[in-house]
Formats: structure tokens, C-alpha cells, sequence
């Protein structure tokens, strides 16, 4: 546990002194600052808080499809590619503390993220609204959920390559592909789509943002979360099967 | 301290190491020779349980390195060749992160710090960014963290590679210091280096050990006679003592024999006497023996 909290401490404070993650955290929260000021406070008719939570979570989810696999793309794949691997792998620390401590690294500051949802209806309540906090809450779990699937899908992308730049292009392919494809099957593959649709993560966000939080979606992230850390293990300790 | 028998890694079709066996005795300082893809740095990661050997085993202070590979890198402090660091931390902070990792107690990171910080003369770059680190400081940083949790073995993979002379110097006293309470295993083909460090050396050549025995063994073996003959004209003219033809022979009749039949021709006796035997010439006559001729 020492060990773990040794590595994900290092890990996490790699991407604060990283140049890198500020400016992508600058551009997404300047993105998400546009839309809410150009778009979801003129349709919401300036009132509306539901509809401004609903909306907020929905442009927070999918900011984190294109920062999530940007912020961990350098994880493992930099480790491999400098060498500094070797000097974690040789150290009394085992494989999946390595990935374990990259993936709560890297959520760390994911969290800086999802957390402008809460950060948004206090601006909306210093404005003299008065938002249900229930389902500001419920949001806000699900988008740390879906932070929480993403990033492990960052970690495993980092893991299978030495070079960064393709690790960053194959986590936005899976990151995407991951939330968008039970959206774009044809809607006569029915049963397709009917498995896929139970895996939806942005619809899981929009039913949190109404309140509904149920237990199978958790138990969904919590569970694609560790399979895809699982994976993550394996592909890092694939250098021994060779 | 380390025990290995007929260790072998395949790389797909490529064999890296065939069948190698070796012992290394506690307290030891043993140089593990080789030509570049001899290997050596992979019978090193075996042994660091960086990976796992195709074939064999290898025991570390008793543990196996594949089955008690916690144990294993509990026992041991290792550099690899190249000193792969993390550029964007302090040397000071790097060096407590490594010490936490390898499960040095609280309350003694901050001594463990001060001792590598004195043994490897970084008290003047402790504050410094790892990055702007110069090749030898590097080295030196890592030295340091590999020496951090007081580790029973050593594992250097080539560590005065891209040194100053002066920097070798040092380093090379590092090791000798840590003989007796350390075992060290390093590799290096720097033959000369190893003879002034090691107490024994293993030779290996294409994946399969060829020599192992000790320095002692080495240079206190039968002796060779060496007789430098040069040209009357040549000799006084240039007054080299590098001048002249040089031809070594097995015994000091022999040595004789030649030199007289030389002086009896009208040459002149440079130089008569007797030639110790160097790391160089058996790891040259081993790693002849076993290249085909054509």
C-alpha cells in the first residue's frame, strides 16, 4: 500500500509539473466556458437549472473522451520508451501497484474535470439559483465513473506501444469508439444495439443528471474500469512471455 | 550469493544466452566480461528479474528469480547501462522516491539519503534538476540509488561507461570501497578496469560462458618472457625503447636462446625479461578459440 501510494504520488505529481496538462486543461475549461456561456445559459433561458446540469454534464463527458487519453498517453508508453521502466520493474514493486499508481495518478488530475460540475452549480447558486443537489451529485459520480473507465482505457492504450503519440491517437480512437458506438449502429441491428445501448456511458450520465442513480451502471464503470487495468497488467508484463 | 545454471534466453529465433552456469561468491567483486551482444546485459535483467530466463534458473541469496522475484529485488541494487532516470525531479527527491520504493523504514530514508549523497559525492547537485545532470553525474545519481536501501548484491551494468578518466577513478574506488560488505556483479568490456577492480572475473562470449576464474589466477599464472631486438643503426639513431621488433616466448631458456642468436647476428638487445600475464590475453585467447576460422 506504502508502495502504491509512493508511485501514484509521483505519478500525480508528474502530470501537475507537466506543461502539457495545463494547457490541455486550460483549452478544455476555456471550451467548456464558451459553451456554457454562448450556448446552455441562452437555450436554458437563464433559469432552467436542471436543464444547465444536464447539459453541463453532457459537454464535461465528452471533453473527457479527448483530454483523458492526451493526459495518459505518456503513462507507461514514456516509462518503456526512456528506459525508466526498467528501473520500476527491477525495484521490489509488482506490475499491477505500476498500473494501479498510473491509472490513480492520472485520475487524480482527471478529477480537475468532472469536478467543474459541482464547481458550476455553486456559480449557479452564487447567481441566487437553487439547484437540486441530488442529482448534482449523482452527475457527478457518473462523470467520475466515466472519468474512471476512460482512464484505464488511456493506461491500457499507453501500455500496448513505446511511442506516446500512438498511444494518444489509439486512446481517442477507443475512448470514442467506447461512448459513441452504441450510438451509431444502425438502428435495424436491433439486438445490437440493445446490448450496446446497456453500456452506454453518456446515457448513464444523462439519466444521473436527472437524479436516477442506479447500481448496474456503477457496478458497469467499477467493473470496465478494472478490465481494462487488468488488461494493462498483462500487456506490461507481456515482456516476460517473449 | 548468486547461483546459475544453464540459463537460457531465446529472442524468437536468436539466442541470447545458451546454457550459461556461473557462481558468485559472497563479498565478491566479480567483472563479467564480454563483446558488445555477448550477453551480458541479459543474463544482468535475469538476475534483476526484469525478465524471465526461456530455460534455467537463477538463485539470488538463495531466492529464485523467477518464482521469489520479491525477495530477490529486496536483496539486490541495480544500475542499468544506460541510467534511465526521471529528468523532471531533484536529485534529493528522486533518490527518497527510489528509497520509499525499495521499502526503506520513515525514519531512516533521511539518513540512507545522506550516506549515498556522501559515498557518491553528490552533496553539491542534490538540489539539482536530474535533467541538467551531466552524463557522469548521472551516473553517479544512479549509483546512488542503486546503493540506497543497502542492498546485499550489486548488479552494475557497465558503470563507467561515458565517464571521464577521473570519474572512472572515482567510481572504481566506490566499488572497491563496497567490497567485502557488498557483493558486486558489473559488466564491462573495458578489460583494464576490471583488473583493477574485480577479485574475479566471468568471461562470456556469444551466450555461453568462457572463462570464469579470478584475478589472482590470472596475472600470478605461468609467465611469458618478452625480448624487444632492434636494427644498430635504428637503435641509436631514435633511442626508443618502443622501437624494434618484440616477440614473446613460454619459457626464460627459450627467451634466452632467441635474444642470444639475435646479438650473435649483430642486433641489438632492447630489452629481456619477464611479462606478466594481463585480463587481456585471456579473454583474448578464449574469445580466439571459439572464432571459427574460415
Amino acid at each position: 500500500m506504502n508502495r502504491l501510494w509512493t508511485l501514484a504520488v509521483r505519478e500525480w505529481r508528474a502530470h501537475v509539473h507537466a506543461p502539457g496538462t495545463w494547457v490541455l486543461l486550460g483549452l478544455a475549461w476555456f471550451w467548456l466556458a464558451a459553451m456554457y456561456c454562448w450556448q446552455v445559459l441562452p437555450a436554458s433561458g437563464h433559469g432552467d437549472i436542471q436543464y444547465m446540469l444536464w447539459q453541463g454534464a453532457l459537454h464535461i463527458a465528452n471533453l473527457q473522451i479527448l483530454f483523458i487519453p492526451l493526459l495518459t498517453m505518456r503513462t507507461i508508453a514514456e516509462e518503456r520508451r526512456s528506459g525508466t521502466l526498467e528501473m520500476l520493474l527491477t525495484a521490489p514493486v509488482r506490475d499491477h501497484e505500476i498500473v494501479l499508481a498510473k491509472f490513480l495518478g492520472a485520475f487524480g488530475v482527471a478529477a480537475l474535470m468532472w469536478m467543474l460540475l459541482p464547481f458550476l452549480m455553486l456559480l449557479a447558486v452564487m447567481s441566487g439559483g437553487d439547484p437540486d443537489w441530488g442529482p448534482v451529485a449523482s452527475a457527478t459520480l457518473a462523470l467520475a465513473g466515466t472519468a474512471g473507465v476512460l482512464t484505464a482505457l488511456g493506461v491500457l492504450a499507453s501500455a500496448l506501444t513505446h511511442n506516446q503519440l500512438l498511444a494518444g491517437f489509439l486512446g481517442l480512437i477507443l475512448s470514442f469508439a467506447f461512448m459513441y458506438l452504441p450510438r451509431l449502429v444502425p438502428s435495424d441491428w436491433q439486438t445490437l444495439q440493445e446490448v450496446l445501448s446497456s453500456g452506454d456511458l453518456l446515457q448513464q450520465v444523462e439519466e444521473s443528471a436527472r437524479g436516477i442513480v442506479d447500481l448496474t451502471n456503477v457496478a458497469f464503470q467499477i467493473s470496465m474500469t478494472l478490465l481494462f487495468l487488468f488488461f494493462a497488467t498483462r500487456s506490461l508484463e507481456s515482456r516476460k512471455w517473449l | 550469493m548468486i547461483n546459475v545454471e544453464n540459463l537460457s534466453k531465446h529472442y524468437g529465433a536468436f539466442t541470447a544466452l545458451d546454457g550459461v552456469s556461473f557462481h558468485v561468491a559472497t563479498g565478491r567483486v566479480v567483472g563479467f566480461l564480454g563483446a558488445n551482444g555477448a550477453g551480458k546485459t541479459t543474463t544482468l535483467r535475469i538476475l534483476s528479474c526484469f525478465m524471465p530466463p526461456s530455460a534455467g534458473m537463477a538463485t539470488v541469496g538463495g531466492f529464485d528469480t523467477v518464482r521469489a522475484s520479491d525477495d530477490v529485488r529486496r536483496l539486490i541494487g541495480y544500475m542499468p547501462e544506460s541510467v534511465p532516470l526521471y529528468g523532471d525531479m531533484r536529485v534529493v527527491e528522486y533518490l527518497r522516491f527510489r528509497a520509499r520504493l525499495k521499502g526503506v523504514a520513515s525514519d531512516c530514508v533521511s539518513a540512507a539519503l545522506e550516506r549515498v549523497i556522501s559515498q557518491c559525492h553528490l552533496q553539491e547537485k542534490r538540489r539539482s534538476l536530474i535533467r541538467a545532470l551531466s552524463k557522469g553525474q548521472r551516473q553517479r545519481v544512479g549509483l546512488a540509488d542503486a546503493l540506497i536501501h543497502d542492498p546485499r548484491l550489486l548488479i552494475l551494468d557497465e558503470p563507467t561507461s561515458g565517464l571521464d578518466p577521473d570519474q572512472r577513478v572515482e567510481v572504481r574506488s566506490l566499488i572497491a570501497a563496497l567490497a567485502g560488505e557488498h557483493t558486486v556483479l558489473l559488466s564491462t568490456h573495458i578489460l583494464p578496469e576490471a583488473e583493477a577492480s574485480c577479485s574475479d572475473v566471468i568471461i562470456i562470449h556469444k551466450g555461453r560462458i568462457a572463462a570464469s576464474t579470478s584475478i589472482a589466477e590470472v596475472t600470478g599464472g605461468e609467465q611469458r618472457w618478452r625480448v624487444r631486438v632492434a636494427d644498430r643503426d635504428y637503435a641509436v639513431t631514435t633511442g626508443a625503447s618502443a622501437a624494434g621488433t618484440l616477440t614473446r616466448w613460454d619459457s626464460a631458456e627459450a627467451a634466452s636462446q632467441h635474444a642470444a642468436r639475435e646479438v650473435s647476428a649483430g642486433r641489438v638487445l632492447l630489452e629481456v625479461g619477464p611479462e606478466k600475464r594481463t585480463l587481456e590475453d585471456l579473454f583474448m585467447s578464449v574469445v580466439a578459440e571459439r572464432i571459427p576460422t574460415p
